[in-house]
Order: structure tokens, then C-alpha cells, then sequence
């Protein structure tokens, strides 16, 4: 689905790499650094400049930061080198929870939901790493596959990196019973961000949900779609076997597309509605999104919610 | 093309459900991996136009299959012409009508006539005939090949006339023997199911008909045998039968009497009639002698005093319903009176173990005979035998020339002589008698003894020692003997040859008559002859061979066959009368006895009255006599199949479905079409497998 005007104009301007070609990257990392970069080059294109997090203090300049955020009049009027720092450079801890199903291994396009979010996943953890934020990642499928406390450190995000790109497994989304394990392994607050395509049942949504957030955790959703799951392009009619289960349909899509696509909206609505109810941000994206502008979305949507934590705390 | 179970074809209705399937199931294209199911739901299988289109020849594939299949499992098979031309097969039918001496009673030969006429009718327009009768052979009236020929019309009236011509005769019954072989008669071969073969045996069904044969033996499969029984209901039977050993006759005459087991009678009556009758009657005769045998039993007897000389004659025995057993012909005995005339130096009641000594013990009297000898007289130009001729002449001695000249004569006629030659002089002397030119005799050169070198045991005299066991002459041993050059005796048959190869015993044909040449005599002089062993049935031999007292039976049964030759008569013909009629035959031929009663044999017929003629008694088969019937069943135990007398028309019509039935099998097996459509089911299904996996990968790989 094509960005409208107005969606345009709220975003920054398209780096200089689409988003299929940056996909055709094998390599997680610099495929990941590709997106942060282009984000990077079109904040600075973009008139719009900077993102919704409010300034809080100065620090002292080291070599190697980025000259970007040099308070240039603090320096004219001070010959002092010292960098904005903003709220979320500072004292953030984010887990990024990756759906590693079997089911996100479909795609209609050239990749998978997967490598999508995998590739999400990657982006939103090398700028968070960029900013000198703490990153860990938990990989779910039945269960939490695999386990990174989060950390800054050298060599940590490569280390996470290199397991994102576990192939998926597992039979089944157990997306709420691994919600329910991150809850209790989860010792300190932090950001969680979700990446699935939550296909599996949403019965206990709102309970895990809830339940994440009454541990002090803020949550930002990322519902990952195939443009197929959208639309069910599908003519012919053959057999339909099921991703994660291996289970076989018979599917005349001529006259099943119809049911599916108000089942599958629901679904979406389900979803939606839990998030609301727990004032957990949803974002719903597909494959086609550009990365960039996922990430646009993060920093909007973690900046808020990061308000709105001060807000409380001062209140 | 047929079938042989064409219910089977119903099977073909299965090609609906391949067209079915291919019509209404839905193929899926191909496979499409999604990310979940869990928002959809299967879809129905519908019909598309556009499917049909695309697997026609997966469907013709199916098709073709299930058709295979089910014509195999149909059996089909092609009808050759003959079987699609003969829906109801032909029949042979062969009578065989008993003319055996049971068929001899009142009634039974109307009634077996009148049942093959029944037969004769009935016989359809495509059906064959062969009527023959039969006792202990079988005789073909009509022959099918005549049958075949004759217009349809005609037939029935044939078979009446051809039996008209015909009676019962006076032989035993082997039924059992003849039907076998007349399963041999039909001209259709055994494999053939187009034509059906009935043998229709007529007969009374007398338990002496020897249908034992019929248990030893495997009867034809496809040959039915049809039994009408002439027999009468009840009907008893009492027969009389001699007891004696014909070859061995002794001055006593037994006969067994034999009551059947239904009979209501056992007194009966036996007398003598006179010899030259063969007429049977039924009327009690007071001048017999009462007889009592209960039924179901036999008595042995002697029989009454004989009114004839010698008990020879006709027995009757009367007081039962049947009569055609009721006559014992008896040949008696009658002791012939031979007379040897014997030419020698030796008084009668010699005691020097001479020739004569010897030669009365050698011929014994018997019942048969008694023999005399007499001596020929040195002055007696003929033996004085009361103008008798002699049955045999010894010569022991140098003849008068009279004497000489009337055994020459006496030869000449038929007259039989030995002669022993006594020494070289005397033994030249046969040279004469012979006729041959004189020729030296010498004494023989013997060094301790001679013996015989060489003997020929072909001969009739020396017949009697071929067995080894009386075939050793080593202990016959030769003090003196003549010595003849064979060379000089052209025309003698050498019996016997000493050591050194001249003739020891020769015979030689004189005129009609014969003379036995012996080179030695038995005297104790001349060699151990006399007291060999044997000396007695060599001398008998000769006897009986000049005397023509032959070891022929007088008594005989109906059937048997007599050599002419074995009478002795020795001429061209022999006359025969029985029954008051007289025939002539060849005298070197065989005479069968067609019929029981008295024969008798002479070399004409004015001496058929004289004391030359033979007498010859010829007798019913006791087996025939037996005249209770047996029941049929006992056929069927034998493995026959039989058949019913009057089978109903469905019951043809079924037997006929049902030989076109084994007909349609055994084509179909020859055929065997089925095991072709079960290979071409098979390659069918084969190549429909193929073909859709090929289209399955086809479809999954366009899919993906």
C-alpha cells in the first residue's frame, strides 16, 4: 500500500536505498546499518527534522560522537564541545521480543516476514546501540528460542545480531505463553518491543499484555503482515498447507476469500483492541513498509511513551 | 463373441464413477504454502468444465481398465461354427439284442423284438442306429453306414425285418465281454460333445450272463447304456447238467439238478428219452424217476438205468416252468475192441523176453478199449481175424511172400504196420514192403552200447516227451541194431537216430496207409527198450495212431469247436447228422456245435449207422441256466452310467443345455481370452499411474 501525502510529508524523506534491494542484503548487520544510515541521511534532508524526544541535558564531547547533536551555540558562546544528550539517550533498557515462528517464514514478496522483521529487529537494535542504549532480545516461537539480557557493550550487538538470524522454528506461535516466561525473566523495567505477526490465538492477549506492563514495562507492538495475509491474492484453487503446522486445505480461494479476509479482520481488530485496552501502541505494518519509516515510528511512539513515564514519575 | 458369465458385464457400469470422479472432484492445481489456516475454511469440490477437458485421456485410461476387467472376469470367447451351428447334438444309438439259449423261452424273443422296434422309432431324423445281436460275439444286422443310407421311411420296418430273420440260438451269454467291445462301435470319437452315444442292451439279464466282465474294466465316459429287461416276473427254473469229467471218462455218469431260488416247485421227474430226439416236453412221465431238489438248491444223482448199451442217450427232466434247460445229452461209453496182428518166430505165451513177451503188457485194457493179439500164421496169407481188419500190424519176423504181398496191399488201402527189424536179412525185406529198391543192411558196430543221438520231439509220436522232463533217452540203451543208410529210405520221416546218425525209428507213408520202420528190437537181446520207461506210451502212441483212438472229449457244449481231423477218418469229408439232419464238412475243418443234442461222425452217411461212427454229445453251458435276473443296479455299482428307459423331453432338453454348456467351457478354456484382458487391465492401470503422477508433479511444480 502506497504511503499517502499526508503520510509522506509526517515522515522523513526515503533514504537512498529501497527497501527491496536493502533486503537483498545477506548480511544482517549491514543491512541493518544500511537502514539506520539511510534513516540518518534523511533525517538530515528532511524538513522535519529531529525526532519527538525532548532534550534534558549536556554531556562533554568525546571524539567520536556525532557532530550532530554538538550545541554549536554552547560552543560559540562558551568554547565548550558538548553534545544534546535527550531523554531516551539515557537510562534505556529495551528488549526487543522477535517472533521466530514458522509462520513468519512466509512471504509473497522476495522475502519473508522473517527477514522483515529480522531486519527490524536488527535496525531498531543498532540504533538503539548507536544511542548507546542497552539492547537485549529475547527469539520466540513455542517458546523463547533463544536469550540476550540487555546490554551495551562491545561486541553485544553482533552478538545479537548473529542471533537473529536463527532460522524459524517451532511448530506453533506460543506467543502468549512466551510473553508470560519474558514477564517473569524480565528483572529490570525496560521498553519491549514486539515484532510478530501474531498469528495465533489472541484468547489471553490482554492478560499478557497486561501483565507485562504491571511489571513496569513499557510495550510497542510492530504486527507484522504479509501484503498476501492482507489482500489473499490467491486465483487458483490447490491445496493450502499451513506454515507452522504443515496442515492441508483444500482452498478454492474464489469462494473462501471473502470469509478469510473478515475473520482475518477481526483478528487484526482483536489484536488492536487488546493494545488499546492496555494502552500499548500497535503498529501494523507490512512487508512493503519501509524500514525507515518503521523506525520513524518507534522513535515517535517510545518518545511518547517515554513523556508520558516522566510525567507520571514527576506527578 | 459369447460369454460364459456374462453377469459379470454389470461390472463395466464401474466406468461411471472415473468419469464421476473426473467430472465432480476438483484437482487441486497445485500446492500454496500460507502462513496460517486458521482463517480459512475447506473449500467443496465442484465441477469445471475446463478439468474435464484436461484429463480426457486419464479417464479414457480408467475407463478402458475397469472395461478390461470386467470382460475378463465375463469370460468371453469366440463360437466356431460347429458349436454355433449344433445347439442340440446328434445321438448314436447300437442295440444289442441277446440272442443267447436263456432267450429260447416262450415270450422272450416277441418281447425283445418288440422293444427295439420301440427303440427304432423313436430315433430322430439326425440320429444314428447299428442293431447287433450277441451271445458270446456279437453279429451286426444293420450297420450305421446302412442306416444312414436308407430313407427315413423305411428304417423302422429294416430293423423289424432284419430281426424277423433272426431267432435265438443255443449259446452261452458273455455279456459283459460283448458290451465292452461294442463300446468300440460307434464311429464318433470319445472327445466329441456334439454327438451323444446310447448303447441299448435287450436282454433277459440271466445271472450266468457274465456281466462280471464289466467290474474289471473302465467303461466309456460319454456312452449311457439303456437296459430293457425281457425278462418274465417270477418265472422259476429247474436244469439238469452232466456232472463227469468228459476227459476223463469212467464207467459212471453223474448229473447235478439245480432249482432255482423263486421256485414254487421241487418235485421233479427225470427219464431217459430216446437218443435221437431233442425234443423237450413238459409232461410229467410216470415211467421216470421222481427227483426231489428244493429251490435255490442243486442235487448231484446218478441217473436212471440207461435203456441203451453203454448209458447213452437223452436225460429229460420235466416238472418246471421252463424247458429249454430241461435236456442232458449224454455220449456214454463205448470200449472199442482193437485188434493187433502180430508177425513173429515166438509162441504165444512166450517167456524169453522176446518181442511177443512184451508186447501184450504194453497195451492194458481200459474203458476205451480192449486190445487183442493175434498171431499171424507163417501159412495164413491174410491174419485170421474173421474177416476183419486189423487195427495195427507188427512184423517181428521175415514174411512169406504172400504175406508180403497182402500187408503191401493192406498198406496201400490205409492200413498201419510196424516193423522191427530183426536182424540185417530180415530187416531188408522192408525195402520190399516199401516199394524201394533194395539197398544193403548191415548190423550195427556197437562198442559196449549205443544210444539214440538225435530224436525229434516235433513228431507225433515223440510229442508226448517234449517237456525236460521226460525228454531224457540216455538210459535207452542198444545192444544190437540195423544199421539203414538214410540215403536209401528217401521218403521216411526220421523219428530217431542213433549215435552215428543212421535212422533208428522212421515212418513212412505207404498208399494211404503208414509203416513205422524200427531198426531194433525190444526184445532183451536187442536193447533196454522193452523196459524203458517209455517203451508203453511210445507203443501206445503208435497204437492210437494207427488205430485212430485219438484223446478227444465226447462230451461238448454249444460254442465249442471240434478239429475234423482229430477223428482220424482220414478223407476228404466227414458226414454229420444231428437233430435228423445230416452235413457234410471238409474233413480237415473246424465244426462248431451251434446246438445241444447227439452227433454223429462217419466218412459217409451209410456208415453214420455203422460201429465206425463217433458219438458226440453237445450240451448246454450250465451257466445259462441260470436264469434269475440281476438286478440292474449292479451295472450302475460297475461304474455304467445308465440310462432311464422313457426320460422325459426335459430332461433331454437339459441334458442337451447342459452339453453345450461343457462345450462353451472347454472353448472358453481353449480361448482363454480373460488372462489377455487381465495383462491389458494391468498395462492400463500402469500407464494411468504414470500418467498422473507425471501431471501431479506437472501441476506442483507450476504451482510452486
Amino acid at each position: 500500500m502506497e504511503p499517502s501525502e499526508a503520510t509522506r510529508n509526517r515522515y522523513p524523506a526515503p533514504g537512498f536505498v529501497d527497501l527491496a534491494t536493502v533486503m537483498q542484503i545477506e548480511s544482517l548487520e549491514i543491512r541493518t546499518r544500511a537502514v539506520v544510515d539511510g534513516f540518518f541521511a534523511g533525517l538530515h534532508r528532511s524538513p522535519a527534522r529531529g525526532f519527538s524526544v525532548e532534550f534534558t541535558e549536556y554531556r562533554q564531547y568525546v571524539t567520536g560522537d556525532d557532530l550532530r547533536y554538538l550545541d554549536w551555540r554552547l560552543l560559540a558562546r562558551s568554547d565548550r564541545y558538548q553534545i544534546k544528550q535527550f531523554e531516551d539517550e539515557t537510562n534505556l533498557r529495551c528488549m526487543l521480543v522477535v517472533d521466530n515462528s514458522r509462520s513468519m517464514n512466509y512471504g509473497s514478496l522476495s522475502y519473508t516476514k522473517a527477514d522483515y522483521a529480522k531486519t527490524l529487529a536488527g535496525t531498531l537494535a543498532y540504533f538503539l546501540h548507536h544511542q548507546r542504549d542497552a539492547v537485549g532480545l529475547f527469539l520466540i516461537s513455542d517458546g523463547i528460542d533463544d536469550f540476550l539480557p540487555a546490554r551495551y557493550r562491545r561486541g553485544h550487538l553482533q552478538h545479537l545480531l548473529g542471533s537473529l538470524q536463527q532460522a524459524p522454528q517451532g511448530t506453533g506461535t506460543g506467543l502468549i505463553s512466551s510473553l508470560e516466561q519474558i514477564a517473569e525473566r524480565l528483572q529490570r523495567r525496560g521498553l519491549i518491543v514486539l515484532i510478530s505477526d501474531l498469528l495465533t490465538p489472541l484468547d489471553d492477549w490482554k492478560t499478557r499484555l497486561d501483565y507485562l506492563r504491571a511489571t513496569g514495562n513499557e510495550v510497542i507492538v510492530f504486527h507484522i503482515l504479509d501484503p498476501a495475509e492482507l489482500d489473499f491474492p490467491f486465483q487458483q484453487a490447490s491445496v493450502f498447507v499451513d506454515a507452522e503446522t504443515g496442515r492441508e486445505l483444500y482452498i478454492d480461494p474464489a469462494g473462501a476469500r471473502v470469509s478469510y479476509q473478515q475473520r482475518f479482520q477481526q483478528h487484526l481488530q482483536q489484536a488492536q483492541a487488546g493494545c488499546e485496552h492496555q494502552g500499548v501502541p500497535l503498529l501494523q505494518i507490512t512487508t512493503r513498509t519501509p524500514l525507515e519509516q518503521v523506525l520513524f515510528d518507534f522513535l515517535r511512539l517510545e518518545s511518547d511513551t517515554s513523556r508520558i513515564r516522566r510525567r507520571s514519575s514527576i506527578h | 463373441m459369447s460369454f460364459l458369465a456374462p453377469l459379470y458385464l454389470l461390472a463395466a457400469l464401474a466406468i461411471g464413477l472415473p468419469i464421476a470422479f473426473h467430472l465432480i472432484r476438483r484437482t487441486p492445481q497445485g500446492r500454496q504454502v500460507f502462513s496460517s489456516l486458521m482463517f480459512l475454511n475447506p473449500s467443496p469440490p465442484r465441477m469445471t468444465r475446463r478439468r474435464w477437458l484436461e484429463d480426457w485421456l486419464l479417464m479414457l485410461l480408467r475407463v478402458a481398465a475397469v472395461l478390461a476387467l470386467a470382460f475378463a472376469f465375463a469370460r468371453p470367447f469366440l463360437q466356431t461354427v460347429m458349436t454355433a451351428v449344433s445347439e442340440d447334438p446328434n445321438e448314436e444309438i447300437l442295440i444289442l439284442v441277446d440272442r443267447s439259449a436263456s432267450m429260447q423261452r416262450p415270450g422272450y424273443w416277441d418281447r425283445a423284438l418288440e422293444q427295439v422296434r420301440l427303440i427304432a422309432q423313436k430315433v430322430g431324423p439326425r440320429d444314428s442306429l447299428q442293431l447287433q445281436m450277441f451271445d458270446t460275439s456279437f453279429e451286426t444286422l444293420l450297420s450305421f453306414a446302412e442306416w444312414d443310407q436308407l430313407a427315413p421311411g423305411v428304417r423302422v420296418q429294416t430293423v423289424q425285418d432284419r430281426l424277423r430273420e433272426s431267432v435265438p440260438g443255443w449259446s452261452e451269454t458273455e455279456t459283459g465281454k460283448v458290451l465292452l467291445e461294442a463300446t468300440g462301435q460307434f464311429r464318433s470319437e470319445a472327445g466329441d460333445a456334439s454327438i451323444r452315444q446310447r448303447l441299448v442292451l435287450v436282454s433277459d439279464l440271466q445271472a450266468g450272463g457274465g456281466w462280471e466282465a464289466l467290474s474289471a474294466s473302465v467303461w466309456p465316459e460319454q456312452i449311457r447304456l439303456q437296459v430293457l429287461d425281457v425278462s418274465q416276473p417270477g418265472e422259476s427254473n429247474a436244469s439238469i447238467h452232466l456232472a463227469t469229467d468228459p476227459r476223463n471218462p469212467t464207467s459212471e455218469i453223474r448229473v447235478r439238478l439245480s432249482n432255482t431260488a423263486n421256485s414254487l416247485r421241487d418235485s421233479l421227474t427225470l427219464q431217459w428219452k430216446d437218443p435221437f430226439t431233442t425234443e423237450a416236453g413238459n409232461a410229467a412221465n410216470d415211467s421216470g424217476e421222481r427227483v426231489y431238489v428244493p429251490a435255490g438248491q442243486s442235487r448231484m444223482m446218478a441217473p436212471p438205468v440207461a435203456p441203451v448199451e453203454g448209458l447213452r442217450g437223452t436225460l429229460q427232466l420235466s416238472g418246471d416252468d421252463v424247458v429249454f434247460d430241461n435236456l442232458c445229452y449224454v455220449a456214454g461209453l463205448q470200449p472199442r475192441k482193437l485188434t493187433i496182428v502180430y508177425a513173429g518166430d515166438e509162441p504165444e505165451d512166450d517167456s524169453s523176453q522176446g518181442l511177443r513177451f512184451f508186447l501184450s503188457p504194453a497195451f492194458p485194457k481200459d474203458a476205451t478199449r480192449t486190445v487183442q493179439i493175434i498171431p499171424w500164421a507163417p501159412g495164413q496169407a491174410a491174419p485170421d481175424i474173421l474177416d476183419q481188419s486189423p487195427d495195427w500190424v507188427i512184423i517181428g519176423k521175415t514174411l512169406s511172400p504172400a504175406q508180403r504181398d497182402w500187408l503191401k496191399s493192406w498198406l496201400q488201402q490205409g492200413g498201419e504196420a510196424l516193423f522191427v527189424a530183426r536182424d540185417a536179412a530180415q530187416g531188408q525185406s522192408v525195402f520190399d514192403l516199401l516199394s524201394l529198391p533194395s539197398a544193403p543192411v548191415e548190423e550195427g558196430a556197437v562198442r559196449g552200447h549205443a544210444l539214440l543221438g538225435k530224436v525229434n520231439l516235433d513228431h507225433t509220436v515223440m510229442r508226448q516227451f517234449r517237456d525236460p522232463r521226460f525228454s531224457d533217452f540216455t538210459k535207452l540203451r542198444f545192444w544190437k541194431y540195423r544199421r539203414f543208410d538214410a540215403a536209401t529210405l528217401p521218403r521216411g520221416d526220421v523219428i530217431a537216430e542213433f549215435e552215428e546218425g543212421s535212422p533208428a525209428l522212421v515212418e513212412f507213408p505207404v498208399g494211404q496207409g503208414r509203416l513205422v520202420l524200427l531198426a531194433s528190437g525190444w526184445n532183451r537181446d536187442d536193447s533196454d527198450l522193452a523196459v524203458w520207461s517209455k517203451f508203453v506210451p511210445l507203443m501206445n502212441t503208435l497204437l492210437e495212431q494207427a488205430c485212430r483212438i485219438k484223446g478227444i472229449s465226447r462230451q461238448w457244449e454249444v460254442g465249442d469247436q471240434l478239429e475234423l481231423a482229430q477223428l482220424g477218418f482220414k478223407t476228404e469229408s466227414v458226414t454229420i447228422r444231428t437233430d435228423g439232419q445230416t452235413v457234410t464238412h471238409p474233413g480237415d475243418s473246424l465244426f462248431q456245435f451251434t446246438r445241444p443234442g447227439l452227433y454223429r461222425f462217419a466218412v459217409s452217411e451209410a456208415e453214420l449207422a455203422g460201429p465206425d461212427s463217433i458219438i458226440m454229445a453237445v450240451n448246454l453251458p450250465p451257466a445259462e441256466s441260470r436264469t434269475e435276473p440281476y438286478p440292474v443296479e449292479l451295472l450302475a455299482a460297475a461304474g455304467i452310467p445308465l440310462e432311464e428307459a422313457d426320460q422325459p423331453l426335459a430332461q433331454i432338453a437339459a441334458r442337451a443345455q447342459f452339453q453345450r454348456q461343457l462345450l462353451q467351457q472347454e472353448l472358453e478354456a481353449r480361448q482363454q481370452w480373460w488372462r489377455w484382458l487381465l495383462w491389458t487391465a494391468l498395462v492400463l492401470v500402469g500407464l494411468e499411474s504414470v500418467l498422473g503422477v507425471w501431471k501431479g508433479r506437472r501441476q506442483t511444480a507450476a504451482a510452486t
